[in-house]
């Protein structure tokens, strides 16, 4: 080791010249022998050493860092394994050839083992997560997992079917087959990912040469290296993240490249990648030579030839097909590959094919390019399409009554194209096609709507549907009930009013009456849609209409009345749709909202967990049910003082909602509104009042006059009270009880309100206010929460005070003796 | 999509706000696009044999950073991270070739462009590395401040700026580190030279 001393001396010596530095040393090493020896030999280095090392990472040649890492020696055993040649590098393995080592019988095997030189404790937990993965698939198109365990050094290692077979592409090729042919074996590949689906697990890697077709013609998918395991409880951070961005980008779908959060879309892309290149013998965008920002932007923007220009034949159907899996938007993709091998099989059977005939798409596509509108549109038109496509064949019977309602429906979805097209050419031609907005388009398709379909009301109600889910989620609340008015005539002259047409148009109407906080009516739809349920023996629309009545009574705060209405939602969807539908896991979201206000927390969580766990079946990633549900979650354990559990689940819906919906969202209003809660419990008064004023921003900007606001005034209130700013408390309490006392008189909010209101003027000796204030809020909460609760006591000690108060200035001003 | 900062600059603040795992996953990641691109170079082989690791290491960075700006902070965590995952290829790939020159373990490895003068290149490493291992006990800074210059090709201001040290006593401590390894290894030249004459 470097001797201090010997260090200083050295540093010192080695800025002399050669003469003075001997005479230096010699003094200060006096009659140390050891020092003097060291010094003298970092002097005797120092000539050299500097340049040495900063030039020896250059000497090592390119080899060294293009070989693979630290090889194994053949006929190693491991476990029962004697290892053969090296047959491959996976980016996070090396997989040999391997027999088994007890000759008991033959068996090759393919033995997959961590690189030593990787052995970080990220890439063995994400190596074990791939045996884990390959564990749970048994499936005669994927090669299974034979055996699995640690070396004696301690490095894990897997045992799998060792696959003799040809990449796909090449099989093809070799064996010359036909379309028909090629399409059979990617229906093998669909069906093999759609078990993995199923299963959980998103492949991520498809490729030719993860794709191994058998000399008996047979596909096998290999490779799970960089698969992602959905699992229902694994909130922890995906171990691929890094590792996920690709060595193959033509085969990765955008969304991958970018590096961004994937769903099994993304495998539904690289199957449309691999029929491309099967089918046209080219990839659909060539990437060569390009740096990663470069493909990113490619990816993202460029939209790959039709394969028909390279083989006409493949005009039709198949671009079609195609061109839907290989949509940017993972949305305007097949939802899932079953659907896309569904198409494939119509095609084989030549029986109409679901995907969007191209001549419409595109102009559809290129007009909304051209008119750069948001995602309300493609929603509102791809939702017309499908909910018109959707209606016929499920009422159909036999295969072949099926196939032709859907050439029927398929004729009727292009009608409707061509009439949203028409909506959007017709468009008023004094707005420059830029500047036209989608508020104005839907308007101008209403009246057309009306005008022009009036002979098709079945059409006509369906698209007044559509459009008011549209304007919703463009939180045109008026508009959208305006249309749904316009719907429910419509059913009630064509369907009748005692029918489970009008009952859901019904349904519509509360849910939107209750986003604009007009509650009276609401309820009175809820009602009367669940009276029709009823008297039909319509289940589920007793069901929604139990739901639906049960969350208003909630919001007007008779929680007696809505519980039992959840309650009896509940037991319909679950008897109707059994456990782990959606309708459940919505009203158990409702449920836990509800029991989150009458302070049952632990049922509450009961509820959200059971909820989450029910969406996750069914949804992937990112999802407004899944922060819906977060909400709740958050909100409960604010209440329960788990104050940084609940902080995270805020943020976790808060930014989910950004990713799906932009910055200001209206969803995040009660997220914001929440972390203001949370900071007001841990006493950052200044905080959660920029987060309270954020909220009403945000309402402000989308549900102008909402009830919410009074909500957040009424917090803003309270929290500059605890910060004793009685001063700036009265202005924002005065708000609320404004708007309590226009849209929600009864509410026990209201009490709260009126109470902290009363307390500050108090400070500015209104008592005459004040008594009157507190005493009328003490009463309110009094009678929601009894006399012992929290809120009730608060206000009874404000009383106290005002009481205190008013016999202390009465006796000031009795005159002294 | 709002504030989106790329993958790595994620994993760079994670790791350098001490989360371990972030840190496995940013060495793994580096480790890994460090080899890929020497393969890409090696595919498009120029005749020119040696490489200049400096130039790797950045474009490794354009590639993964992709081409967004990170901090300086960021820019430094990526550096010394990468000055470490060279050190480990370099080493591994030592170890492999002088075990085959050894011929004990009879790997079945080819080892493509080992050159005659890379050689005692190669031992160096290996010595290197030891020395280096043991002073990773005793003074972990001035190991780090090594595979910085050495195998990152740090400049002497960057190497303050990841030491979070002034740059003056980066000089020193670099000075003196070098003539002690360097006399190191001359003193076991010596040593072996001496055994093999007697």
């Amino acid at each position: 080791m470097i001797l201090e001393r010997a260090a200083e001396i050295f540093l010192e010596a080695v800025t002399l010249d050669a003469e003075t530095r001997a005479r230096f040393v010699t003094d200060m090493c006096g009659n140390e022998p050891r020092l003097l020896n060291q010094v003298n030999r970092l002097l005797e280095a120092a000539n050299e050493s500097e340049d040495y090392f900063l030039n020896l990472a250059g000497k090592v040649s390119l080899g060294a860092l293009a070989t693979d890492e630290k090889g194994l020696p053949a006929d190693k055993v491991i476990g029962q394994w004697r290892l053969r040649e090296r047959i491959g590098r996976g980016g996070m393995g090396a997989v040999y050839l391997a027999e088994r080592a007890d000759e008991q019988f033959e068996q090759r095997a393919a033995l997959k083992i961590l690189p030593t030189g990787l052995d970080t404790d990220q890439a063995r937990a994400r190596f074990l997560v791939e045996r884990q993965i390959l564990a749970r698939l048994v499936h005669d198109n994927i090669a299974r997992l034979l055996d699995g365990g640690v070396t004696g050094e301690g490095v894990p290692f897997f045992v799998m079917d060792y696959v003799e077979g040809l990449p796909i592409d090449a099989y093809c090729v070799r064996h010359k087959l036909s379309t028909h042919q090629r399409l059979e074996l990617v229906l093998d590949i669909v069906k093999a990912v759609q078990y993995a689906h199923r299963n959980l697990i998103i492949h991520r890697d498809l490729k030719p040469s993860n794709v191994l077709v058998t000399q008996s013609g047979q596909v096998r998918l290999l490779d799970f290296g960089i698969a992602k395991m959905l699992e229902p409880n694994a909130g922890d951070a995906d171990l691929t993240r890094m590792t996920q961005r690709p060595a193959t980008p033509t085969f990765s779908s955008p969304e991958m490249l970018r590096g961004e959060p994937v769903d099994i879309t993304t495998d539904v892309y690289s199957i449309g990648v691999l029929i491309y290149l099967l089918l046209s013998g080219k990839t659909p965008l060539d990437y060569a030579g390009m740096s990663l920002a470069e493909m990113c932007e490619r990816a993202s923007t460029d939209v790959p030839p039709l394969m028909s220009s390279i083989r006409p034949e493949l005009r039709g159907d198949l671009d079609a097909i195609v061109a839907k899996a290989l949509a940017k938007d993972p949305a305007e993709r097949y939802e899932s590959v079953e659907s896309l091998g569904n198409d494939i099989r119509n095609y084989l059977a030549a029986l109409p094919v679901m995907a969007k005939a191209p001549s419409g798409v595109y102009r559809a596509r290129k007009f909304l390019a051209r008119h750069r509108l948001g995602v309300a549109f493609v929603a509102f038109a791809v939702i017309a399409l499908s909910t018109i496509a959707g209606l016929a064949v499920r009422s159909a019977i036999t295969a072949e009554e099926q196939a032709r309602t859907v050439a029927l429906e398929r004729d009727r979805a292009e009608e409707t194209v061509d009439f949203l097209i028409s909506i959007f050419d017709s468009a008023d031609p004094n707005i420059a096609p830029g500047e036209q907005t989608a508020f104005q388009i839907l308007e101008n398709g209403r009246a057309q709507i009306a005008s022009e379909l009036s002979e098709v009301p079945a059409v006509q109600a369906e698209l007044l549907k559509t459009m008011s889910l549209a304007y919703q989620s463009l939180r045109l609340v008026d508009e959208s009930r305006d249309v749904l008015e316009q719907e429910r005539q419509i059913r009630s002259a064509a369907n009748g009013e005692q029918s489970t047409e009008y009952a859901d148009v019904l349904i519509r109407l509360a849910q939107v009456t209750d986003i604009g906080g007009d509650y009276e009516s609401s309820l009175a739809f809820a009602k009367q849609a669940l009276e029709i349920s009823e008297a039909l023996g319509d289940l589920p629309g007793q069901a929604a209409g139990h739901t639906r009545v049960g969350r208003i009574l909630h919001l007007q705060g008779d929680f007696d009345g809505a519980n039992a209405g959840y309650r009896q939602a509940l037991e319909l969807y679950v008897r109707d749709y059994g456990a782990d539908a959606l309708q459940v896991a919505q009203t158990r979201s409702h449920l836990g909202n509800l029991l989150n206000h009458q302070e049952r927390f632990p049922e509450a969580v009961e509820e959200f967990e059971e909820a989450l766990r029910i969406r996750r079946l069914h949804f992937e990633g990112d999802n407004s049910e899944i922060t819906e549900v977060l909400l709740g979650l958050a909100s409960t354990l604010k209440n329960q003082g788990k104050l940084d559990e609940a902080e995270e689940a805020y943020v976790r819906a808060f930014e989910m909602n950004d990713r799906l919906y932009g910055p200001d969202n209206s969803y995040n209003l009660y997220v914001v509104n929440g972390l203001g809660l949370v900071a007001q419990e841990r006493g950052q008064y200044d905080l959660a009042i920029d987060r309270f004023e954020h909220a009403i921003r945000l309402i402000e900007m989308h549900t102008p006059g909402s009830p919410n606001s009074g909500f957040a005034y009424a917090n803003i209130g309270k929290a500059n009270m605890l910060r004793d700013r009685m001063d700036l408390a009265v202005p924002a309490l005065r708000n609320a009880e404004a708007i309590f006392e226009a849209r929600l008189p009864g509410h026990w909010l209201r009490g709260e309100v009126r109470w902290r209101l009363g307390r500050c003027l108090l400070e500015t000796g209104d008592y005459a206010e004040a008594e009157q204030l507190i005493t009328s809020g003490a009463e309110v909460l009094e009678e929601r929460w009894g006399s012992d609760h929290k809120l009730t006591r608060d206000a009874q000690a404000a009383a106290a005070l005002l009481h205190e108060a008013r016999s202390r200035r009465e006796q000031a001003s009795v005159p002294p003796d | 999509m709002s504030g989106d900062v790329g993958e790595i600059t994620k994993l760079l603040r994670a790791a350098s706000a001490g989360d371990r795992g972030a840190s496995d996953e940013l060495f793994t990641s580096v480790f890994q696009e460090l080899r890929a691109l020497a393969r890409s170079h090696r595919r498009r082989w120029n005749g020119n044999d040696t490489l200049n690791t400096t130039a790797l290491i950045n474009e490794v960075y354009l590639r993964l950073a992709n081409q967004t700006l990170a901090s300086f902070q960021d820019r430094i965590h990526f550096f010394a991270t990468a000055s470490r995952a060279m050190r480990q290829i370099l080493i591994n790939y030592a170890e492999r070739a002088s075990a085959e020159k050894r011929g004990g373990n009879a790997l079945r490895v080819t080892l493509t462009g080992l050159s005659l003068h890379e050689d005692s290149t190669l031992e160096d490493l290996l010595h290197i590395d030891a020395l280096l291992s043991k002073l990773e006990d005793t003074n972990p800074r001035h190991c780090r401040l090594f595979e910085y210059r050495v195998f990152g090709g740090m400049t002497i201001d960057e190497a303050a700026g990841a030491l979070d040290v002034s740059p003056a006593t980066v000089k020193r401590d670099w000075t003196v580190l070098s003539a002690w390894l360097f006399s190191e290894m001359n003193a076991k030249k010596a040593s072996q030279q001496e055994g093999s004459a007697s």
